[in-house]
């Protein structure tokens, strides 16, 4: 079988409107469909703007990307949203959550915004403790509400909540920067588990060049980003 | 739409603090709003409703709102006395169907004692063309008796047949007529009318009592109240009249022969044209008040979108996240209209219960006339759809303004 590219940037390119200075220029690259990419870099590399562009928030000054096959620089910015509900699962490095939500609500959230996710849900109760008891999370945090959770549970919650609806692309910013090491290794463990069952395509960005080791795939952001050279 | 009531409705208990507040402000504006409009129409209607089918008033020479207010409302200052053969004169001429004689000025306790004939409950009409009923008992047969208003009867717990004692003047100058005991003969039925805070006696009875009277002394006289009925004593001066004619057409031409009439000056009032110089103060007074409450329920507006504005901050990562599972501006936008909309419909939920438990109250604890509503009409619920309309309109501030935010902030966050 020939895998596909999920993610193919041809060009992007990015300054902020008031300013002249293009902080942005990516080299053309492309994600195979189920791969697992790596991109580290110093904070300022430009990497959180990139992941911005990629969501669809942010708006570049000129890009040429597709994505599943997605003409996707040519989107609207509300197609670009439903794209985003539709295809996409988000970790930050921290506050994934809202406080106010129980575990489950959050978790559920996720479907709230895109019917093609709750259509790959058929039993939304069961799927969630499913991934629950997959991300080692005892099922009594279920209803708990999210501030009430510590730090390591709410980064698993929120792996959850990008996992839930299998969407093809998972986003991780920074997710391990607010755990220990302890908590940070069996954090990848069960990150990359659920994602390789899951057969989604995982780009995840980091400062920490350690995790590299789990990862085929291992771009350094400063020499792919043309701005910065 | 589910997932945005869900998120509204607990984003919305994790901020109850200034939620809670701004529905305190909504609710007063509501408040302030409907029972301005409830009670000046309440008002409006009670003037209005006071007097029907009297075509004519005739008193002694005032402004004509001086002279219903008076001779009707039994309120201002008091007029001067027409001679009870002008009474007697008009009710004989030949376009007038009827003419009933009034005095007014006496009172009994804090209520107004007017004196009158049998003619009075045969031909006042009030609200609709509706005649005075009695409840219990009916109008004068004896020398003494009185009829007495049913707000009257209510709060001084009157029952037929009591003897009551009526005061010379009102207010601190009052002097009960303490040997003279007049006899409930009937109470009338409640009509929403000054009808309802009067007692009636007989005009011979006033001028009997005040026989007693004199350059504004009292001075005992000896004469039991049986030997004073027999006397045969006859009114000389009244207040003034109402009169019925024949032929409404007739109405300018019997004013003018009333105000050029021979041997008394007179003014003679239309009532109606009077009520409607009344109407046209009240409804003044009605659109100021209404313009004052309006510009309170935009105050309480603006709070609301300023407290939204304020906590707009602690919300930045929310939206952030909301944008980031793929939630559209169209979202964005409908969370702070939701949210607008739950402020201000509990707003004016608990604004109308409010206002129907005060209104309750003031009726249980001051007893009135005045009839006022408990339930908003038409124009009021237009007015409550025009508030929850133009709160959902300007919660566009807060959502244009977060959904910035959302833009600059990105996936993350950095606060």
């Amino acid at each position: 079988m020939q895998t596909k590219n999920i993610i193919e940037i041809a060009s992007c390119v990015f300054k902020y409107p008031q300013s002249q200075r293009i902080i942005l220029d990516i080299n053309p690259f492309h994600v195979r469909s189920g791969g697992h990419l790596f991109l580290h870099g110093k904070s300022g590399s430009g990497k959180t703007t990139f992941l911005n562009i990629l969501c669809g928030i942010t708006e570049p000054l000129q890009s040429n990307i597709k994505i599943l096959e997605t003409d996707f620089s040519n989107l609207t910015p509300s197609q670009k949203d439903r794209f985003r509900a539709d295809n996409y699962g988000t970790i930050f490095q921290q506050f994934n959550l809202l406080p106010y939500l129980s575990v489950k609500e959050n978790i559920a959230l996720s479907c709230g915004f895109s019917k093609q996710k709750t259509y790959h849900v058929s039993d939304m109760e069961e799927e969630i403790e499913r991934l629950m008891s997959a991300l080692d999370l005892a099922s009594s945090l279920l209803n708990k509400q999210a501030m009430h959770l510590s730090v390591g549970e709410q980064q698993r919650v929120a792996v959850a909540r990008a996992l839930i609806g299998a969407p093809k692309i998972i986003i991780a910013d920074e997710p391990t920067s607010a755990l220990d090491s302890d908590a940070k290794e069996s954090f990848m463990k069960l990150l990359f588990a659920q994602i390789e069952a899951q057969g989604s395509t995982l780009l995840f960005v980091s400062h920490d060049k350690e995790l590299s080791s789990y990862f085929e795939t291992d771009y350094d952001f400063s020499k792919f980003n043309k701005a910065l050279s | 739409m589910k997932t945005l009531w869900l998120l509204t409705s607990k984003s919305i208990t994790n901020r109850r603090m200034a939620f809670t507040l701004s529905i305190i402000s909504i609710v007063i504006s509501v408040v302030l709003l409907l029972g301005i409009d409830r009670i000046t129409k309440a008002a409006k209607n009670h003037f209005l409703n006071t007097i029907n089918q009297t075509d004519l008033i005739a008193a002694a020479p005032e402004g004509s709102l001086d002279i219903l207010l008076n001779l009707i409302f039994h309120m201002g200052d008091p007029l001067k006395e027409v001679d009870y053969s002008s009474y007697q004169t008009i009710s004989k001429m030949d376009k007038v169907a009827w003419a009933v004689p009034l005095s007014v000025g006496d009172s009994f306790k804090s209520y107004d004692a007017v004196s009158t004939t049998n003619d009075y409950f045969k031909y006042y009409r009030y609200a609709s063309a509706k005649v005075l009923e009695f409840s219990q008992g009916g109008d004068f047969k004896d020398f003494y008796d009185v009829v007495v208003g049913s707000e009257v009867a209510k709060k001084l717990h009157l029952t037929l047949h009591e003897i009551i004692h009526l005061s010379h003047s009102s207010g601190e100058s009052a002097h009960t007529h303490a040997n003279r005991d007049f006899h409930i003969c009937g109470i009338l039925k409640s009509t929403g009318t000054p009808n309802d805070t009067s007692v009636f006696f007989q005009l011979k009875a006033d001028e009997a009592i005040h026989l007693e009277w004199q350059s504004g002394h009292f001075v005992d006289m000896h004469i039991s109240s049986e030997q004073l009925a027999k006397m045969n004593i006859q009114p000389k001066h009244i207040s003034g009249i109402l009169i019925g004619l024949k032929n409404r057409s007739n109405i300018l031409n019997i004013a003018d022969k009333l105000e050029h009439f021979k041997g008394e000056n007179l003014k003679a009032v239309i009532p109606a044209k009077a009520l409607s110089k009344l109407y046209v103060l009240l409804k003044n007074m009605q659109e100021i008040l209404t313009l004052i409450s309006s510009i309170v329920f935009v105050a309480a507006i603006f709070g609301m979108i300023a407290t939204m504005l304020a906590t707009l901050n602690d919300r930045r990562r929310e939206i952030a996240i909301l944008r980031t599972l793929g939630a559209t501006v169209k979202s964005i936008f409908t969370l702070f209209a939701l949210e607008a909309f739950i402020i201000v419909a509990s707003g004016i939920l608990l604004g109308n219960v409010l206002l129907t438990l005060l209104l309750i109250l003031n009726n249980l604890v001051f007893y009135t006339t005045v009839q006022i509503s408990y339930f908003p009409d038409i124009y009021e619920l237009s007015l409550l759809f025009i508030m929850l309309i133009s709160a959902i309109i300007v919660s566009v501030i807060p959502a244009l303004k977060s959904y910035k935010n959302s833009l600059q902030d990105g996936l993350m966050v950095k606060i």
